[in-house]
């Protein structure tokens, strides 16, 4: 240990005891999946299990925050860009959507040939949802839900409230207990606002404190409801 | 003007990640491979400021946001870690405030032993862990943190206080206090536990 000259050195079983305990452990695997999933799903940036293994990240292209702000939670956001009496225009968010390295659950078929899709058309306004999966593993329904979470996430950006309840009725019906549930809960809150339902989206409040007391998401959400027009 | 690499010193800098845009920086900041390179050490780092094991994902994943939304302030020119501590170190207040959890239960902060080292080796080492972590949890938190850094993660003074934010002859006051209180309590516990000192 490097020392300090203004610090008179620790006693030696001290010192000792530190060395022992100096060493960074290896965090459990599935802790460190499950929060890249909710990260990447709080912030948009693509943090995702196979990001973060290891050496590969690396690898990774640099990612362009400008890029992925854009679509980047979307909470505040969602909320101010309350939609006007005029339809809104086809937002920048469908173009500048950050890539998901999460990917859906469903599998390609391999005969098909895939060719890249350019998000020309404002995505359809339903969605398959996938089917029920039982619940006892979070991290196998992660790449489940995030899609869910996504749509609402998405639908909130535009001021479509209505889309947006749908994907957190959606994520709610299969993924009660789902490790995105603070999210989905928290969304659920800004799509009731959103939508004009200002006593829902109060009683949706306080669920969400209720059910996430300290959460990261309270501000938002209480913001989503203080700001909302009255 | 704030100083290069500080953090705002609002205690509810975890409320406010989604207030703001995040700004654009000349250069991306990575967060990809700050993630994969440092969520251990964030974990780790968590869990000796006090944070209990069943809530250490929602607190990384808050840490993580916060870095996400604060890449801006870390000067370059820096060491990350310390600026990555700072966060933590906000995080972990305003979670232990909240859910007044700041003492745990022994079997609470043991951690499960590594599996590389012998059987002996590992329990060796789970016991000198559990004795830190728990004499740790002993000290106030700002103390704590300015041990860790400097003692457990063997970062210069001067960076642990620009990362806390700190005046540095402070920080020196405090860590002297954080060992006398430390140095205490391990030798406690030794006794208690009936190790030789």
């Amino acid at each position: 240990m490097s020392h300090d000259p203004e610090l008179p050195p620790l006693p030696p079983d001290i010192a000792a005891l530190l060395d022992d305990a100096r060493a960074v452990p290896e965090a459990p695997r599935d802790a460190r999946r499950q929060v890249a999933a909710r990260l990447a799903a709080t912030t948009g940036l693509a943090v995702s299990a196979a990001t973060v293994s290891g050496a590969q990240a690396a690898m990774l292209p640099l990612k362009v925050l400008a890029l992925v702000s854009v679509v980047s939670v979307g909470v505040a956001f969602g909320v101010r860009a309350r939609p006007t009496p005029a339809p809104p225009t086809p937002h920048t968010a469908v173009t500048h959507r950050a890539p998901r390295l999460v990917t859906a659950p469903a599998p390609v078929d391999p005969v098909v040939p895939v060719a890249p899709v350019v998000p020309v058309a404002p995505p359809p306004r339903t969605r398959t949802v996938p089917a029920p999966r039982p619940m006892e593993a979070p991290r196998d329904t992660l790449v489940d839900e995030l899609p869910l979470i996504d749509d609402a996430q998405r639908a909130l950006a535009r001021g479509d409230g209505a889309t947006c309840l749908d994907a957190v009725r959606a994520h709610q019906q299969h993924f009660t207990a789902g490790s995105l549930s603070p999210e989905r809960d928290a969304l659920r809150v800004q799509c009731l606002a959103l939508s004009g339902d200002l006593r829902a989206a109060e009683s949706a409040r306080a669920r969400f404190h209720q059910r996430h007391p300290g959460s990261v998401l309270g501000a938002a959400v209480d913001r989503a409801v203080t700001t909302a027009p009255r | 003007m704030r100083k290069p690499g500080a953090l705002a010193q609002q205690p509810g800098v975890t409320t406010h990640v989604f207030d703001a845009a995040p700004s654009v920086d000349a250069a991306p900041f990575d967060l990809a491979a700050v993630y994969a390179r440092e969520f251990d050490w964030v974990w780790h780092s968590l869990r000796r400021l006090g944070v209990a094991p069943r809530n250490l994902p929602d607190v990384t994943h808050d840490v993580f946001v916060v870095v996400h939304r604060r890449a801006s302030t870390w000067d370059r020119t820096r060491p990350l870690r310390p600026w990555l501590f700072g966060i933590a170190w906000r995080v972990a207040r305003d979670h232990l405030a909240l859910h007044r959890n700041r003492r745990e239960s022994v079997d609470d902060a043991l951690d499960p032993p590594d599996s590389a080292p012998s059987p002996d080796q590992r329990l060796e080492r789970a016991r000198a862990l559990d004795l830190v972590h728990t004499a740790l949890q002993t000290l106030d938190l700002d103390r704590r943190a300015v041990f860790i850094l400097h003692d457990l993660d063997e970062q210069p003074m001067r960076e642990i206080a620009d990362a806390l934010d700190v005046p540095l002859k402070t920080l020196y006051a405090r860590l002297k206090v954080a060992r006398e209180q430390f140095t205490a309590e391990v030798r406690r516990l030794r006794l208690q536990r009936g190790e030789r000192l």
